[in-house]
């Protein structure tokens, strides 16, 4: 299908808004949009048997199938204070095989992609749905999704599996030499780091006649330093801001490591003897590198239409968004413009498509404090009267069941110039929150409660000093009214996390946030240190 | 198909032959999986998938790397071989790589395969059924419920190249149910794990999963605060997981854990909880048997953490053992804690007040020398005057320490087999109830 069929079959969903076109364009022109075509990718084979398999599950009475094909790649390298503690390389391929059978879904996946066991798979996929169709009260209604065959891959300068192990090995030695260098008074330092690089390679095959193959790239780094105290019995930890992304190696070369490793062991150092922070009411300013992580939580879960379908009730959660009166729903301020986007360059969630075979896409969640969208599959947009899914269908590898998952779900910049040091400034009593660290946030998404990596007192427009022992908690909706200050696009930062867990039996999904820094203003601060009942009653 | 632990030893012995390095080391699995899922009163997403695994571990020196993959072909057994010694050939040297283990080994038996369990078409039936009465009781109720089964086979092996071999077998099962009301202002939980799908019970924890979203009908509120609670079996085990976790010798002795101490050293022999308490591991418990093997096959024998109060043991890795002049200890394969005489069904008739809790939920860590954690009651929490629920409370946040749990234990339940809702299901656990004489609610959550 060339790309103007490509469009048509999109915007015949209703999924696309001519804003949408400008941006298929756009991704096009920078080469990230999907290709439509003859495929070069998998082998004839593998696409001959996808189609052998859908018919032979068809033959057994299953009225839609899926097939994917899916090679997991991962590298790692982990050190340790200057010693490389493992080095690893991991590859994995498999058969995951779906059906609907009775209007009920059936799912087998083997590691054993051969005509044989595909059929095995096939024949456990049809009989789990019929069996499970005895007790189906509400059959699956897929929303329409026009057949495409298309490739897409990530768009990455430097392939992160081209890059030697040595290399990257040395790269965190160099690393924690220059965090060692840091003086910390005698102390002890310890420096963790991981670096993996991360691919899917998927071919996606449907009933309906898709074909689809993806190559998505991530890279997974982190490091973090952790300084004791033998002589006071303390000790406290800085990870570096650094978060994974949907690119390749070259992220890595352009991360200011240099700087900011030598940094985070001075922070940690400054940590122990920081004041601990006094408990009460502060206007907070988080840092992009800490409010990705308190979007995902108070927004990127609570919008997940299964969520507020009652259909992860037993594990993950509900929502406090109900399904008859979530539209329109007021969620916080006028400064609060969020975008849901599968098609963010750099993000981790970003795909040509999704596990349903629907395009990648990006659109409104929030629009002026104004709820305006959820999350939805193909299985899921009839159950809201839409009539195209918002293509958010993922699994995390070949052995698991697509479902519902969060896209790149993002806080929009303030299009009026405003900076970080503005906005401190225009603050007389508040903490700076930078990084992420410990999040806890209840099953329906009221109540969070969130600390950061450093914290710093703001007065009377300045930062004055380190604090320690901070943490904030709030209720979501409360906590988005009163967002008061918004940083503009030069502050803009894409957070993320790999492992984002939701389902039984749990998957990861890989998701970035992206974000400006931001004012609350008023919220509750509590003092980590105080919180034991035995602290309390002075007994430790 | 998936691979016995005869396939998987031969599948060893295969890889090896490939090896060409000074020495190598290969942890291999193979497993089948299925489970059903339901919601909103119907099924869901429900799937099966079975893999074969290995991970070759190539050594040179003190220079290693590791290739995993689930190929096992001959082309595809060398190439991970190749590729593991390729990145051996690249990888700075390292002063932790340890020796291989040599000589025989004596593991525990465990008793945590249950033939009749890796019967996949009867476990589909059984989870069929236990399905079907919760959704048969929540429509009698007029409760929406939401639930997840899910039976595996586990077969795992390892070998090295200077003649140690070890195979184990599991099989696991899990249920887990919740029911809310059709108004979702209340909501009750049940959780079961187990070796063999026989004993799940489900049908009780149907039950158990219906009373308690009757009882907690209308909640109160109640202000935050320090409280006497009582744990039931669940989330305590929670709490435990979290202990367990930070039980490490390096991290204490390089003053990175609560259990360091001031001057340096650690808290080994040292009462850190009330005399009451003991925790131990051992993989052939009758009711929570586990795994025989850890690090490099290493044996994982019976291990007390915590008896009378003292900390007795941490896990040490081999590098750890070897720099510190002590036995390499590896981490518990399952968590034992003992308790009293009373059954959990008869334990609120003792109490006079406190907060009865059915779960925890979404446990992170807060402050890390002082181990606090925080995390949030869920799907039911109850008053507790003249040993009686009185009546239903709104959800708490809570921040606290597993060791102030511990030390402030009035009394406990005889364990039960329990499975915690926030950790690893996968870790079997019995866990008594427990009295805790204070436990620090830090804020309300509109939650239910």
């Amino acid at each position: 299908m060339d790309r103007r069929l490509f469009l048509k079959g999109a915007l015949a969903t209703g999924a696309l808004s001519l804003g949408h076109l400008d941006l298929l364009a756009a991704r096009e022109a920078r080469g990230t949009s999907p290709r439509s075509g003859p495929l070069a990718k998998p082998s004839q084979s593998e696409q001959d048997l996808a189609d052998q398999l859908i018919a032979h599950a068809k033959s057994l009475g299953a009225t839609y199938c899926d097939v994917r094909l899916v090679r997991m790649r991962r590298q790692s390298v982990s050190a340790r204070d200057q010693v490389v503690t493992g080095l690893s390389d991991s590859e994995s391929y498999g058969l995951g095989l779906r059906v609907i059978k009775n209007g009920t879904w059936g799912f087998a996946a083997t590691r054993n992609v051969d005509l044989e066991n595909g059929k095995f798979a096939a024949r456990d996929a049809v009989s789990m749905a019929e069996e499970n169709s005895k007790l189906q009260t509400i059959p699956l209604d897929l929303a329409p999704v026009a057949a495409v065959q298309a490739e897409w891959k990530t768009p990455i300068e430097k392939n992160p599996f081209d890059i030697s192990f040595k290399d990257r090995a040395q790269f965190l030695l160099d690393m924690h030499a220059l965090g060692a260098s840091v003086p910390i008074g005698g102390n002890k330092l310890t420096l963790y780091s991981d670096l993996n690089a991360v691919r899917e390679e998927k071919y996606f095959a449907s009933s309906e006649g898709s074909k689809i193959w993806q190559e998505i790239t991530r890279i997974d780094p982190s490091t973090w330093a952790t300084v004791a105290d033998s002589t006071k019995g303390e000790f406290a930890s800085r990870a570096l801001f650094v978060l994974p992304q949907g690119r390749g190696f070259e992220y890595v070369e352009q991360y200011p490591y240099k700087d900011e490793i030598k940094q985070a062991a001075a922070d940690a150092h400054e940590k122990i003897s920081a004041i601990s922070v006094k408990p009460g009411k502060y206007d907070l300013i988080l840092h992009p590198t800490h409010l990705w992580l308190t979007i995902h939580e108070s927004i990127g879960h609570p919008t997940e239409l299964d969520r507020i379908m009652g259909y992860e009730a037993d594990f993950a959660g509900t929502s406090f968004l109900k399904p008859e009166k979530w539209r329109n729903y007021g969620y916080g301020s006028d400064y609060m413009n969020i975008v849901a986007d599968r098609t963010q360059e750099g993000a981790l969630a970003t795909v040509g498509f999704d596990d349903d075979g629907v395009p990648a896409q990006s659109y409104p969640l929030i629009t002026k404090g104004e709820l305006v969208a959820l999350q939805t599959t193909r299985a899921q947009a009839k159950m809201i009267g839409e009539t195209a899914s918002r293509g958010q269908s993922y699994a995390e590898g070949w052995w698991n069941i697509p479902f519902q998952r969060m896209p790149n779900v993002s806080l929009q910049p303030n299009p009026k110039k405003s900076s970080l040091d503005d906005i401190v400034k225009d603050t007389s009593k508040g903490i700076l929150i930078k990084g992420n660290s410990s999040y806890s946030i209840d099953q329906q998404r009221y109540n969070f409660q969130f600390t950061g990596q450093v914290a710093f007192a703001v007065e009377d427009g300045k930062i004055t000093h380190m604090l320690r022992d901070v943490a904030y908690y709030g209720k979501t909706a409360d906590f988005w009214d009163e967002l008061d200050a918004l940083g503009d696009k030069s502050e803009y930062m894409l957070g993320g996390a790999m492992y984002d867990g939701k389902g039984e039996p749990m998957q990861s999904n890989p998701v970035s946030h992206g974000c400006p820094c931001a004012r609350f203003a008023n919220q509750r601060v509590i003092n980590t240190r105080e919180q034991s009942a035995n602290s309390k009653r002075g007994m430790s | 198909m998936i691979l016995d632990l005869d396939q998987l030893e031969a599948l060893s012995k295969r890889v090896l032959r490939y090896s060409k390095s000074e020495w190598a080391e290969v942890s291999l699995e193979s497993n089948h999986s299925a489970n059903l899922r339901f919601a909103a009163n119907t099924v869901t997403t429900s799937g099966a998938n079975e893999n074969t695994s290995l991970t070759i571990t190539a050594v040179n020196g003190k220079r290693a790397g590791s290739a995993s993959t689930n190929d096992l072909s001959d082309d595809g057994l060398s190439r991970a071989v190749a590729k593991a010694e390729e990145i051996a050939s690249l990888a700075p040297e390292n002063e932790e790589r340890m020796p291989p283990l040599t000589g025989q080994q004596t593991y525990l038996r465990s008793s945590a395969y249950d033939e009749r369990s890796t019967d996949h078409d009867w476990a589909s039936e059984q989870r069929a059924k236990i399905a079907q009465s919760a959704i048969k009781e929540a429509t009698a109720h007029d409760f929406q419920t939401a639930g997840f089964l899910e039976s595996g086979t586990f077969h795992n092996a390892y070998r090295n190249s200077k003649g140690l071999f070890v195979g184990d077998q599991h099989t696991r099962s899990t249920f887990s149910v919740t029911m809310r009301t059709a108004d979702g202002k209340s909501s009750g939980w049940n959780k079961r794990a187990s070796q063999s799908v026989a004993l799940l019970d489900g049908q009780n924890a149907v039950l158990r999963a219906s009373e308690k979203c009757m009882a907690w009908k209308d909640p109160q509120s109640m202000d935050p605060g320090v409280y006497k609670v009582i744990l039931e079996p669940s989330p305590a085990a929670d709490l435990l997981q979290q202990l367990i976790w930070s039980l490490d010798a390096r991290d204490a002795e390089e003053g990175r854990s609560a259990f360091s101490r001031p001057g340096g050293g650690s808290a080994l022999g040292q009462k850190i909880v009330s005399d009451k308490v003991h925790i131990y591991s051992d993989p052939s418990h009758p009711l929570a048997p586990s795994g025989i093997y850890g690090e490099s096959g290493l044996p994982v024998q019976p291990v007390d953490w915590i008896k009378d109060g003292v900390l007795t043991n941490l896990t040490r890795g081999r590098y750890w053992a070897s720099k510190s002049g002590k036995p390499p200890m590896p981490g518990p394969t399952n968590v034992i804690m003992d308790g009293g005489d009373m059954l959990p069904e008869d334990f609120l008739t003792n109490v006079k007040e406190g907060m009865l809790v059915t779960s925890f939920w979404y446990i992170r860590d807060l402050d890390d020398p002082l181990l606090i954690k925080t995390g949030l009651t869920r799907d039911g929490l109850y008053w507790i005057e003249d040993g009686k629920i009185q009546y239903g409370v709104s959800n708490f946040r809570w921040n606290e320490s597993p060791l102030a749990m511990l030390q402030n234990v009035i009394d406990f339940s005889k364990p039960v087999v329990t499975a915690p809702r926030d950790g690893w299901d996968g870790m079997p656990m019995c866990v008594p109830m427990l009295h805790v004489s204070g436990f620090n609610f830090a804020s309300a959550s509109d939650a239910v």
